[in-house]
């Protein structure tokens, strides 16, 4: 029967049956049609297989790998040589304003009510008004729906209320929350590090302003779902 | 025992094994350069055996092992094999756990059918691979060791438990259902 | 106990559900639920009624309230969590608002706008009108065949937007976002951690900004485009499919414009560390 038959053209292809079957079966295909042109099949699929490429990921996965690797505690204190780190969060590297002043990065954060403008040498964030701002190094301005001024105070606040609701959470869900603030933090340092060899690149301060107000969004976020949890 | 295909070269070894030995003094900056280099064939091998959910989670937790392990890495195989045959053990550990949740979720769970297949380049291998991952866990488990990876089929009964008879008969099924999804 | 089918009704569910009613609303009723766990899948019909079938277990109830405005369920639990796999129908047009925790969202038809909020599960929305704002935690988000306000968020999800006019604004942190088949005149597309990939027809006035710090951009437009494209990144690399002239170069780093055509739309591209691709479609 053709079944039987096709049942071992996989073994044949990969030439896994004994002498005397191996003949049983090429004699077989001599004279079957269908089994030959499944055996091209087989073999197009055996080839194809091997032929496959292998890709990474789409999404960056060390960042998860390397904040579990922190934890461990097993990392060079050297992994994170940068950035404050704040009291409980292990291995995260954050950025603070202050930081940003004294690497002289030119950053304009845009809120109702206070705009901030930081310049190259100052010690402190200056308050500028939009005209004076227009007059300004041409940054692009990043709108933010906080009062920038307070940029640490809000970040340390949301953390807080996050760190009060993490037992009301699922644990999968703190995790998320998590690597996704890990992989913004990243990416400020990042930015943070490319700033500092050109200060006033409008494209890497617009991309730093934006990546600051995509934290706050998220710990607004997840200070409301804590909040929600009971 | 190993796949067959991605040796290094020689010319990478020595650049490795520096790296390694730098990893396992907690360097992580050494142990990102060796997952750069890896990840890809890890994460290919994670995506085609459990499927594109889990495959992120299950490729960090072949890297924090290996972190946890390279004590001891002795060096007697490349890092690349040391690190695929743990790769291999973690996920034929999952496979079990994972095995049945893939069963509940492809009973017509359309969102997470969409989802687990999103298209990428290159543009050739989209209808094959997405075809492999609909094989039944069995068969693909086979078919990914044996054609893609290169195992014999006495190695695949060994990781998988099962007999080389079984083996040879899940390649067979798995061919039979991928020639109808080659391209052109 | 008999339960009565209704024609053209949705399959019902090997357990017998718990809940099985069925209400009539006039024009402009809203469909709202609040919910912790389960699945909520939501079809439109041509009847002006709701059919609202769930499947939940004795210890846990739906509350239903009806409004001129909305049909409101919610779901309560006299022990524990609420979880609850809703399968409703629901007039054509009806708006649709979902808030859940562990609850995964999959509304298909002819729906008016819808708000959907959800922290582990997907979301999958096929056909709004007018206004969307999709938003899982960890879930992947999904969206078809819609117009309107159109916005979808996902923290640790992909993000597919397809076949989507009016204004599309997509934002993800750890994942990727996928736009196909688009006629929108306006799209903004950001991600952290995630290649962005967008594939549609160029609005001569529209503006298109595509962005993310450590993936691959890749754009897929018409041959016949005109629009401005400027291009920034700080340490990925550029590959365009057109001819281009570069109009303005910034020094120091890799971000500059052309032209294409007569320039009327705008396109960003920006990827601080990864590929940036602008390819024909």
């Amino acid at each position: 029967m053709g079944d039987t038959w096709e049942q071992l053209l996989s073994e044949y292809l990969d030439g896994e049956l004994s002498a005397v079957d191996r003949c049983e079966v090429e004699a077989h295909l001599a004279d079957c049609t269908e089994c030959r042109v499944t055996l091209e099949e087989l073999r197009a699929v055996a080839r194809r297989a091997a032929a496959l490429e292998n890709q990474a990921p789409e999404r960056d996965l060390w960042i998860g790998i390397v904040q579990q690797i922190a934890a461990t505690g097993s990392a060079e204190p050297g992994i994170v040589d940068i950035g404050e780190r704040r009291a409980g969060r292990r291995g995260r590297i954050t950025v603070s304003l202050p930081q940003l002043v004294a690497a002289g990065i030119v950053l304009v954060m845009l809120s109702a009510g206070s705009t901030l403008l930081l310049q190259p040498g100052g010690s402190e964030p200056v308050m500028q008004s939009e005209a004076a701002l227009s007059q300004a190094a041409a940054v692009q301005a990043v709108r933010v729906g906080f009062d920038v001024t307070e940029y640490d105070a809000v970040i340390a606040d949301l953390e807080l209320a996050l760190d009060q609701g993490r037992d009301r959470l699922d644990p999968n869900t703190v995790r998320v929350l998590e690597q996704s603030l890990a992989t913004i933090d990243r990416a400020m340092l990042d930015a943070y590090e490319a700033l500092e060899q050109d200060p006033t690149n409008s494209y890497l301060s617009a991309h730093l302003a934006a990546t600051m107000k995509r934290k706050v969004e998220l710990l607004q976020r997840a200070a409301t779902i804590a909040r929600a949890a009971s | 025992m190993i796949g067959l295909r991605n040796r290094p070269r020689a010319a990478d070894a020595a650049s490795e094994a520096a790296d390694c030995a730098l990893a396992a003094s907690g360097d992580t900056r050494a142990f990102e350069r060796l997952y750069r280099k890896h990840v890809a064939r890890i994460h290919s091998l994670a995506r085609r055996m459990i499927g594109g959910d889990m495959a992120d989670e299950v490729t960090q937790d072949v890297f924090v092992r290996a972190w946890e392990k390279l004590g001891t890495f002795r060096g007697t195989a490349t890092f690349g094999t040391w690190l695929y045959r743990l790769a291999i053990n973690l996920i034929l550990g999952r496979r079990a756990v994972l095995g049945r949740e893939r069963e509940r979720l492809s009973e017509g769970d359309g969102i997470l059918d969409r989802m687990s297949y999103p298209e990428r380049s290159p543009e050739l291998g989209i209808d094959f691979e997405a075809a492999v991952g609909r094989l039944p866990n069995g068969a693909r488990h086979v078919f990914v060791l044996h054609d893609v990876e290169g195992f014999k089929h006495h190695e695949i009964a060994e990781l998988l438990g099962v007999t080389a008879g079984t083996s040879k008969a899940q390649l067979h099924r798995a061919r039979m259902f991928l020639r109808r999804h080659l391209e052109r | 106990m008999l339960t009565t089918i209704l024609a053209g009704a949705i399959a019902t569910a090997a357990v017998m559900p718990q809940t099985d009613t069925v209400i009539a609303v006039g024009p402009g009723t809203r469909l709202d639920i609040d919910t912790f766990g389960g699945e909520v899948v939501v079809q439109t019909w041509s009847r002006n009624e709701m059919r609202i079938v769930a499947n939940h277990s004795r210890r846990t109830s739906v509350g239903i309230s009806q409004s001129s405005a909305a049909v409101r369920l919610r779901g309560r639990s006299s022990h524990g969590v609420a979880t609850i796999d809703f399968e409703i129908s629901v007039p054509s047009g009806t708006d649709v608002d979902v808030r859940g925790t562990y609850v995964s969202v999959d509304l298909d038809g002819e729906l008016g706008e819808v708000r959907v909020e959800t922290v582990q599960g997907d979301i999958v929305v096929s056909g709004a009108t007018g206004f969307a704002h999709l938003y899982s935690v960890q879930g992947d988000v999904e969206l078809r065949d819609a117009d309107g306000d159109l916005n979808v968020y996902s923290t640790n999800g992909s993000l597919v937007v397809t076949a989507a006019s009016g204004s599309v604004r997509a934002e993800a942190t750890n994942g990727g976002i996928t736009l196909s088949d688009m006629r929108s005149s306006e799209v903004e597309a950001t991600t952290v951690n995630g290649t962005v990939r967008f594939d549609g027809t160029i609005d001569p006035g529209g503006r298109y900004r595509l962005g993310t710090h450590s993936g691959s951009v890749i754009a897929a437009v018409p041959a016949d485009i005109d629009a401005t494209v400027s291009v920034s990144t700080f340490a990925g690399d550029f590959e365009a499919a057109f001819p281009i002239t570069l109009t303005e170069t910034r020094s120091q780093g890799r971000r500059f414009s052309f032209t294409v055509g007569d320039g009327g739309a705008r396109i960003e591209l920006e990827s601080f560390s990864g590929s940036i691709r602008l390819r024909r479609r």
